[in-house]
């Protein structure tokens, strides 16, 4: 018998070979005045709408636009009208486009009947001659489950951890859910620090603890990302265990105490597969079977001229919310890089230091010098949050 | 070299008159012919010799019948040969005897011949006796017995190392402008006017024979080939250069596997498809991509067949390896343009990858280490007439995951893996009836991160193929088979504890195809102009489109879910013709009429398919050809993502999704340039499609029992100009090509404001109009040889932000129409270096040595683009699979 033996070696590089580059390009033929209308009717609660013009890419000014008139109506002749119409220009990743907001008072809607969502708007002028009627048809009130829970799961290699939400639903067959959040946590830094340190005098003084220290701090975001549940995979409405969140073990989130206030929409199967239209948009397109981008079109249409294409879905649904805390030790896997050990600097050397990034902690007699610095990360929380405590947080630090 | 059955029919003859003497034996100028058959009737065992065509030795003696072979061997040697034994085979030959220490396959095959019939014309080494058999002549039928009807030369040609069939080896005979190629099963059939002619018989990177063969009758000459002792590894051409004259299909395309392990390839690990991929009209969306696309095709619109049997799936690991082991493939060939009658059921184009029969002389195999994947395999004989071949791949690469950028947390903690089994047994019964059995399973496996989802899929084929050569007008393939695709894609949200048979929210979501095929497909040479092929082929499907199932049993939260099962019969009845009109002037045509019958709720379709193509030989120079091809397809994929995805679904025709079709006129001028070293082609064709399925926007594919409501049938049309030169031979072989070619893509039904892109013609994702690509070898010395690839084409189509608008608490962008912008062009170039240490034969271990680097230059060649929004603004950003040189030694030991 002839055996042959095929040796192959490879010497590959020690880098990643795939990688993400960044990428220039120049958008120039960018289109705008696309009518973007983004809310929910929601039933029991204050709903809010934000109504703008999409704005080319290539443009640094927005559209101008008119919103005339905003209601929410019933079937029954009801009618709500939006208050407001201020008009904010945030400063938002991607640029800033103006976006006109709306509320309308949805608190006392009936369930048991169908609404349907009116806005009246001029594009391109502000006035109401030229205004076209964007709106809904009439839908039914899709009533949102409770939320079951709120649960953690740490990676199998402790690096990560996701927080992930269960809910389900006796009364329907099937069920899209959408959610969304707000994080708020409790961050501390790894050095209490005493004193403070003034760059212009370049002198280190004692702190009030209570009122100045930069021990205790609180951040907070809300999600921008799409989570989204359709319970078609599972042929019963449940929604087990969605990831909504996923936090690295070196996020300050983690340090001390963490609160995320998740809220449950209900979306109907039509605007579902805008939301999922949107999430594969925002999402990693770049990946190797990603979805290709599309254009989200939802229950939203022009009376004026059906063909016209309209960013937006309007769902009516009641919502549900439910909190949670966790505790830097139930997640057990915050992990701080820094080096946040002490460095002590004489008098002459504290502006340098500062300008390095050091910061005064505390004065220990017997030492010398007797001024002990770390690294501002490790002493000045303000980097990660503010002194903004939120109003129904648990603990006492201030 | 093998027995001489040729020389029997005329030795019968000519010792006629010595049998009759019941005692005594009485020759007078007896030729070799007679005396070797007189010896094999008396038990001397099988003969094998070569003659010294310059002096034919005549034998006179006279014997008793008893002492006749101590006699006939002292004569012999007197006349100046040799006779050795090597086991029950007996040689003779000129001067001294062969050592039987040499190797064994040296010696031809050792097939079974019936005496009388067929003959074959043996190889006994690679050097000195392939030339002693080209001063031969080879007498076939009798002088006067010249037939009046057509003359015809068949036989088989084999492989001189392992005695398998060697196919597409040009048969050419140039003084009557006679030409021919072998088949699958290495038979080749040339029609010769009566006399002495030269038949010549070429393939790459095997030695040219060529034969006197004096011929009156039609007979069978078998031939035996050998690779080409000092041939460059690496070099890479498909059909030599006749092919385009003898031939009158267009747009063809061979492979052999074997002759091309050493092409600069990722991590030196040789790949079926990539190979395919440097051919011209052939393109892929990215460098980690399933599939490929056909002159404007899309993937799915190419029948892919190993052993008959068809492949839905034909890659490992996402694109990065195709799914076929190099080992056990014989070749591969690319029917692009003229498709023959035969083949049906895709609208794009038909590959056919064969496997290999396995070594008809001993046990033999091979196993390896790669960097990515573990390989091995066994061939050899289980009788004189029946072989097998036996192998199997798997890896071990988790780590491939890691090279993906971390960026794209999807691909982090994540695992892959990968294997596949081939097996099949060959049994000839006798010389004309051939039987074999093949096996093909696949499977591959991955999951990405922490979203618990795993999915895995699998390929698998089983076939029983009978060949018969009824007669020499008229030969039999049939084939019966069952082929199955499939895939799971698991769900098993993590809750921290429980597994996944326990997980009670766990959910599995199958897909999958299952089809069982009968073909039948005859032969028949009706006259000397007229070659008439014919059959019937039918396909049963089973397709299971989705079905959702718990993965513990005693889940309260999952119910089974079932989209319901389709099936549909295809059946298709064709019939093509060959025919030669002038010498210069022939045809195929071609009608096949396919049918389909959807079940539940019942549904037909179906229509004749058009196959025509016709070549002029304008001088020994130029030749000019031209088709026409229609298709139809029954089954459809169902994909939204960049590259055809694993997970995506296939679905057949039904009521509200017609079967896709499509033509293609094509024509095409060759050239055979300085005395045939250099060939030099150009081929245009024009494609139209309908009824091609393309997502909605927003399309959800899976689990979804409204799925026709997802996609919408679009128009498609492509044209294209393919440019391509061709050196076969020499010290500088290789190819180089242009192509030109576009593919747009338009909604067939007005959806308003839906539509994609208005409703306007938009061009296809593997649309890039310009390519070139380069392969080629250079020798040095016999020793030391330089091998490079290169390729450039233009971006492919992407969509791109437009605009940007506040929507749910952040920026978000809006997008163009689809496919209106362009990644960057793409190119890259590998180069290779093989050296091979030693040439003689003698030695023990040989080993040769491959030092390789795939995309020397480096460039970060973008696989798709895509864009965030930041701080900035939109931020563009580019994956790139292979951005850096990667380099590779490729260290190669037999022994």
């Amino acid at each position: 018998m002839k055996r042959r033996l095929y040796i192959y070696m490879a010497i590959v590089c020690a880098a990643a070979v795939s990688c993400i580059y960044p990428y220039e390009v120049d958008l120039k033929e960018g289109t705008s005045g696309t009518v973007v209308i983004s809310g929910d009717i929601l039933c029991g609660e204050i709903s809010k709408f934000d109504i703008s013009l999409t704005q080319s890419v290539s443009d640094t000014v927005s559209d101008v636009f008119g919103v005339h008139e905003l209601y929410v109506e019933g079937e029954d002749g009801s009618r709500y009208d939006g208050t407001g119409g201020k008009y904010f220009v945030p400063n938002h990743q991607g640029g800033s486009v103006g976006y006109v907001s709306y509320e309308v008072d949805t608190r006392n809607l009936d369930k048991n009947i169908r609404y349907r969502f009116v806005a009246k708007i001029s594009k391109g002028v502000d006035s109401k001659v030229y205004a076209k009627t964007y709106s809904t048809d009439f839908m039914p009130v899709l009533i949102s489950p409770p939320i079951d829970s709120i649960s953690y799961k740490v990676a199998d290699d402790s690096m990560s951890v996701a927080i992930q939400v269960t809910t389900h639903d006796d009364n329907t067959p099937v069920g899209c859910y959408r959610w969304t959040y707000e994080e708020n946590w409790e961050v501390v830094s790894e050095q209490m620090a005493t004193h403070a340190y003034s760059y212009y005098s370049n002198s280190v003084y004692e702190i009030d603890f209570e009122s100045q220290n930069r021990y205790y701090c609180w951040g907070k975001s809300v999600s921008s990302d799409f989570y989204l549940f359709n319970t078609q995979e599972m042929g019963t409405n449940v929604a087990p265990l969605v990831t909504i969140q996923t936090l690295d073990r070196e996020e300050k989130k983690l340090s001390r105490l963490y609160c995320i206030d998740v809220t449950q929409f209900v979306v109907s199967e039509e605007n579902y597969r805008f939301w999922e239209t949107m999430r594969k948009n925002t999402g990693s397109a770049g990946d190797i079977y990603s979805p290709q981008p599309g254009k989200p079109r939802g229950n939203i249409v022009c009376e004026e001229d059906r063909d016209e294409y309209v960013i937006g879905a309007v769902s009516c649904t009641t919502i549900s919310t439910l909190r949670r805390f966790i505790t830097r030790e139930e997640f057990g896997i915050y992990y701080n890089s820094s080096d946040c050990g002490f460095r002590n600097f004489d008098r002459g050397q504290w502006q340098t230091a500062y300008m390095e990034g050091y910061d005064i902690v505390t004065i220990m007699e017997g030492v010398t010098p007797p001024y002990l610095w770390a690294k501002e990360e490790c002493v000045d929380c303000t980097l990660y949050g503010t002194k903004n405590k939120p109003d129904f947080w648990p603990t006492d630090n201030n | 070299m093998r027995r001489c059955g040729l020389i029997l029919i005329f030795a019968l003859l000519s010792i006629g008159s010595a049998l009759g003497q019941s005692k005594n034996i009485n020759l007078y100028r007896a030729s070799m012919d007679s005396i070797v058959n007189m010896m094999e009737h008396r038990g001397y065992g099988n003969i094998y010799f070569v003659e010294d065509t310059a002096k034919r030795p005549r034998f006179t003696f006279q014997c008793a019948e008893e002492d006749f072979l101590k006699v006939v061997q002292s004569e012999i040697y007197k006349a100046g040969y040799s006779i050795s034994k090597y086991g029950e085979d007996v040689f003779i030959l000129k001067g001294a005897g062969i050592s039987t220490s040499l190797p064994y396959t040296y010696f031809g095959s050792k097939s079974e011949t019936t005496k009388g019939s067929n003959s074959y014309v043996a190889a006994l080494s690679q050097e000195n006796q392939v030339a002693t058999i080209q001063q031969k002549v080879y007498e076939i039928g009798r002088k006067d017995r010249i037939s009046q009807d057509p003359i015809y030369l068949s036989g088989i040609v084999k492989d001189a190392r392992s005695g398998e069939p060697i196919m597409a080896v040009s048969v050419y005979n140039e003084e009557n402008k006679s030409y021919a190629s072998t088949d699958e099963y290495g038979f080749y059939k040339i029609l010769l006017p009566p006399g002495l002619h030269k038949v010549k018989f070429s393939g790459f990177s095997l030695e040219d024979v060529a034969l006197d063969v004096e011929i009156y009758e039609s007979g069978d000459l078998d031939v035996v080939m050998s690779e080409k002792v000092l041939s460059l590894k690496g070099a890479v051409v498909a059909a030599d250069v006749v092919d385009n004259r003898k031939s009158n299909k267009m747009g063809v395309e061979l492979i052999r596997i074997g002759r091309m392990k050493q092409v600069p390839t990722v991590f030196g690990e040789a790949d079926v498809l990539k190979i395919v991929l440097t051919l011209p009209g052939v393109k892929s969306v990215g460098e980690a991509s399933n599939g490929f696309n056909v002159r404007g095709g899309a993937v799915d619109q190419n029948l892919i067949l190993f052993n008959e049997g068809t492949i839905y799936n034909p890659s490992h690991l996402f694109g990065l390896f195709s799914a076929f082991n190099p080992d056990v493939v014989s070749d591969l060939e690319l029917y692009k343009s003229s498709i023959p009658a035969q083949y049906g059921g895709r609208i794009s184009s038909v590959l056919e990858i064969r496997g290999r029969e396995g070594n008809s002389n001993k046990i033999t195999g091979s196993a390896g280490i790669g960097l990515l994947t573990t390989h091995a395999h066994l061939e050899g004989p289980l009788s004189p007439s029946t072989t097998f071949i036996i192998g199997g791949r798997t890896t071990y690469s988790n780590w491939i995951l890691n090279l993906l950028p971390e960026e794209n947390s999807n691909y982090a903690n994540g695992k892959a893996n990968f294997y596949d089994l081939n097996a099949s047994v060959t049994q000839k019964i006798g010389k004309k009836n051939t039987l074999s059995a093949s096996g093909y399973y696949s499977r591959d496996g991955f999951e990405f991160g922490l979203d618990g989802k795993r999915h895995t899929y699998n390929n698998l084929n089983a076939s029983l193929r009978w060949r018969s050569v009824f007669s020499d007008e008229h030969q039999m393939v049939a084939s019966v088979g069952y082929d199955q695709y499939g895939y799971n894609s698991y769900s098993v949200p993590r809750d921290g504890s429980s597994s996944m048979s326990q997980n009670p929210y766990g959910t599995v979501m199958n897909f999958g195809i299952k089809q069982g095929f009968a073909k039948v497909h005859f032969q028949s040479i009706i006259s000397s102009n007229h070659k008439l092929s014919y059959g019937l082929n039918t396909i049963f499907y089973n397709v299971n489109p989705g079905s959702i199932e718990p993965t513990c049993k005693d889940s309260t939260f999952v119910i089974p879910t079932y989209l319901g099962i389709e099936q549909g019969v295809e059946a298709a009845l064709y019939v093509s013709d060959t025919w030669d009109i002038t010498d210069k002037f022939s045809t195929d045509l071609g009608i096949r009429y396919s049918s389909f019958f959807a079940m539940k709720p019942f549904k037909y379709y179906g229509g004749p398919e058009f196959r025509l193509s016709g070549k002029y030989l304008i001088d020994d120079i130029f030749t000019v050809k031209a088709g026409f091809n229609s298709m139809m397809q029954y089954i459809h994929m169902l994909s939204n993502t960049t590259t055809a995805s694993p997970t995506d679904t296939w679905k057949l025709s039904d009521e509200n999704i017609k079967p896709q079709s499509g033509w293609q006129a094509a024509a095409a001028l060759y050239a055979n340039l300085f005395e045939n070293q250099v060939e030099a082609s150009v081929e245009g064709y024009y494609k139209r499609m309908k009824n091609y399925l393309d997502y909605a926007d927003g399309a959800v594919l899976t689990m979804n029992p409204n799925v026709s409501d997802e996609v919408v049938p679009v128009f498609g049309k492509a044209w294209g100009l393919e440019f391509m030169m061709k050196k076969p031979l020499g010290k500088l072989n290789g190819w180089i090509s242009y192509t030109y070619s576009r593919t747009h893509l338009k909604e067939m039904e007005d959806r308003g404001a839906s539509s994609i892109n208005g409703g306007a013609w938009y061009p296809a994702i593997y649309d890039k109009p310009h390519d070139v690509k380069f392969v080629g070898n250079y020798k040095f010395t016999h020793r030391l040889s330089l091998s490079m690839n290169m390729e450039y084409s233009t971006g492919r189509p992407i969509t791109v932000p437009v605009s940007t608008y506040y929507y749910a608490g952040a920026m978000r962008l809006e997008y163009s129409d689809r496919n209106t912008y362009r990644i960057p062009d793409y190119f890259r170039l590998d180069a290779a270096i093989n050296i091979e240490p030693s040439h003689y034969l003698k030695k023990l271990t040989h080993f040769s040595i491959t030092v390789g680097v795939y995309n020397v230059t480096g460039r970060k060649n973008a696989y798709s683009v895509y864009f965030d929004t930041t701080l900035d603004g939109i931020a563009g950003r580019k994956l790139t699979i292979y951005g850096c040189p990667i380099p590779y030694v490729n260290v190669n030991i037999k022994f």
